[in-house]
């Protein structure tokens, strides 16, 4: 229609205004779709913060409350599973493999978390990503610690280095287990989990550093030397929690079942997977929130726009009489106003959608490196296509405003030249 | 010359060649205003160049709006082109505007942001009709647009090149002249168009422009209450005279 090509022209005409206007919509829109999808990011990093274990066992507890010691180390169980059980459990036909964890001691605020080499071989978190070494590798010794790369690169350990651990969350003097330092063999890469704040140390570890401790302090006169542990039995009499996985997922149920009815010990089975998104709904507030502010700042790139088409209105009243002189009917005066609203509008998606496109590739790799946040390259999906219609709506709709304005202005003007 | 004005109220030659007929006509702006313009006959034959003639206030503005079917009347009978244009519908005023009449404002006719040529070929965007008159003479708009600039005398390269509002007013007028005869519209309608100008450019302008009337076949309508200018038409009409409205702003009566 010609009366689009007039309106393009006269946008170049003020391409200054124009294109501030186009930048300050396409910020917005930037931010828009940005926080959409660093909030659909987000979940999906949450919900794979552990990936690949079908179940997660541990003593009787609400579901939540076993996620959060198990795989988020905070908080603490208020019981313990036996050995037995376990054993119980990894020999059931449907289990093909698991990974026991024990939690109680910490390192310099840095929760320590017993377990086996299977660990390291099973845990999976994001997309089915395994856990790698930036240095050395599983623990071999039974004083060999394995540190996760926020505890690295907070204390500034290096491979060989000696640390201490304590008994307990605190970690106050008299309750370390000054006697039996450990050694740092392996040093995992980020992974945006938990797992980057754990010191990792065999199971039969924990055992040897509490040989001779009740009630959470050493017996005077018990202390068994480090070298004399070595030759004793260190299988642990309970664990804090199992990771488990299956033959097959379709066993999940059947498998959850026989843990809940399990009848020596009272315990809970859970689907990690189900866990993790009621714990994410309990934060949808803030994440929601969120994206009703970047909705606000959308709004205010279109009264933006708004005020510099009302403000451009009235010096134009001329430029109307002479579109009205040479047969331009009102509607037609409407449609430029419009048509400007409209590229300005549509121009701000497009250049947002470039600018966010463009911090995604530049920005992607240092996320994923110090946030362990895995942002994809892709088309906007279906939820950012109706945000992008909505903000296209919007600027329609704002754009009637000063539309009907110039409408009414050139009814009223008709032929006369109003300046 | 002066005898022009006698001449609207004789008798009315045959109808099929008057291009402008007007009777009894009563106009007010607002129905509880009083009548601005009250015309018992108005003629303007096919080709002539009639100079209305008329002090500040006295209706001039208010009658081409009549003309070009802008505003309505709401008593008596507005005829162009043998159409009536007060029992038109709006849309239809608009179409017959776009496809019939020619327009030129006392000042600023142009659109800022398009080119010369652009600013010339835009009532052909508005009608097809004149778009089709446009291409018969010439084998483009822009190629027609550029021989009215060169009958005009703005066919010089340089001028293309740089935004019309760098024009000189009398340049201006002269753009606005080639728009107003694009496509060959059957009417022209002048509202002061030369009253930026100086004595010498004014006169220059006019011939030019009657020329290409002249050419085109077009009848001109050319307002201005400057009275040096009506030895140069073949019609004067003193519309303080024939408007029986009383006017608080005029002062003939
Ligand atoms: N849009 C309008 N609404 C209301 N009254 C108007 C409007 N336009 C003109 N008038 C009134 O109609 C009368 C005639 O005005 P008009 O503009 O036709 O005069 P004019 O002869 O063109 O004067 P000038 O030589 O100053 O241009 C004036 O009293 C004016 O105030
Ligand atoms: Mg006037």
């Amino acid at each position: 229609m010609a009366i689009l090509g007039l309106a393009w022209k006269s946008l170049v005409n003020r391409r200054a205004t124009a294109a501030l206007t186009v930048f300050s919509i396409a910020l917005s829109v930037t931010l828009l779709v940005g926080v959409d999808r660093l909030r659909h990011e987000a979940r999906a990093s949450f919900a794979n913060t552990i990936s690949g274990t079908d179940l997660i066992v541990g003593a009787r507890s609400g579901g939540i409350q076993l996620l959060l010691y198990s795989v988020f180390r905070i908080g603490s169980p208020t019981n313990n599973m036996g050995w037995a059980s376990y054993q119980d459990l990894a020999n059931h036909p449907r289990v093909a493999w698991t990974v026991p964890i024990s939690l109680g001691d910490s390192h310099r605020g840095y929760r320590v978390m017993g377990t086996t080499t299977a660990y390291f071989q099973h845990y999976r978190y994001g997309r089915d990503r395994a856990l790698a070494f930036a240095a050395g590798g599983p623990f071999d010794d039974l004083y060999d610690a394995v540190l996760g790369a926020q505890v690295v690169r907070q204390l500034g350990y290096r491979l060989g280095d000696e640390l201490v651990v304590a008994h307990g969350a605190a970690d106050v003097d008299f309750t370390r287990h000054e006697d039996k330092p450990f050694r740092v063999a392996g040093i995992l890469r980020a992974t945006g989990t938990p797992v980057d704040h754990t010191v990792h140390v065999s199971l039969q570890a924990i055992e040897a550093i509490h040989v001779g401790w009740q009630g959470g302090a050493p017996m005077p006169g018990f202390e068994v030397p480090a070298e004399r542990l070595r030759a004793m039995d260190l299988t642990p009499d309970e664990i804090t929690a199992v990771l488990v996985g299956l033959t097959s997922r379709m066993a999940a149920f059947q498998v959850q079942r026989y843990v809940n009815d399990y009848k020596a010990e009272p315990l809970t089975a859970i689907l990690p997977g189900v866990a993790l998104s009621e714990l994410w709904n309990l934060m949808a507030v803030a994440e929601n929130a969120l994206l009703v502010v970047a909705a606000f700042v959308v709004v205010v790139g279109l009264v933006g726009m708004l005020t510099a088409l009302l403000a451009s209105l009235n010096e134009r009243r001329r430029e109307m009489a002479i579109l009205r002189s040479v047969g331009a009917r009102p509607v037609h005066v409407f449609a430029l106003i419009m048509g400007e609203a409209g590229v300005l509008t549509l121009g701000g998606i497009g250049l947002g959608l470039a600018l966010l496109y463009g911090l995604v590739l530049s920005a992607r790799a240092v996320m994923a490196q110090h946030l362990g946040l895995h942002i994809a390259v892709t088309a906007p999906g279906g939820g950012e296509v109706m945000l992008l219609g909505a903000v296209a709506v919007a600027g329609f709709v704002v754009g009637i405003i000063p539309a009907y304005r110039a409408y009414r202005l050139s009814l009223a003007d008709g032929l006369s030249i109003r300046v | 010359m002066s005898d022009g004005t006698t001449g609207t109220h004789g008798q009315a030659p045959a109808g099929d060649t008057a291009v402008i007929r007007i009777r009894d006509l009563a106009f007010r702006w607002h129905p509880r205003e009083s009548v601005v313009l009250a015309l018992h006959e108005l003629m303007v034959e096919r080709g002539e160049q009639v100079f209305i003639e008329g002090p500040s206030g006295s209706g001039k503005s208010t009658l081409l709006g009549l003309l070009a079917g802008v505003s309505v009347a709401r008593q008596g009978e507005v005829r162009v082109l043998d159409r009536r244009l007060d029992t038109l519908g709006a849309a239809a005023r608009d179409h017959f505007r776009a496809h019939h009449i020619g327009y030129i404002f006392q000042m600023f006719n142009l659109i800022p942001y398009l080119s010369m040529t652009d600013n010339v070929i835009l009532p052909c965007r508005f009608s097809r009709r004149r778009r089709q008159r446009a291409l018969q003479r010439s084998p483009s708009l822009e190629a027609e647009a550029l021989r009215l600039l060169g009958h005009l005398d703005m066919d010089e390269p340089a001028f293309h090149r740089r935004p019309v509002t760098a024009l000189s007013v009398g340049q201006q007028q002269r753009v606005a002249a080639a728009r107003a005869l694009m496509g060959s519209p059957e009417l022209l309608i002048a509202d002061e168009p030369t009253s930026a100008l100086d004595g010498d450019r004014r006169e220059s302008f006019l011939r030019l422009l009657f020329d290409e009337c002249r050419a085109s076949g077009a009848t001109l309508v050319f307002v201005s209450h400057d009275r040096s200018l009506e030895g140069l038409f073949q019609r004067t009409i003193r519309l303080a005279d024939i408007n029986g409205a009383v006017l608080t702003t005029a002062t003939g009566g």
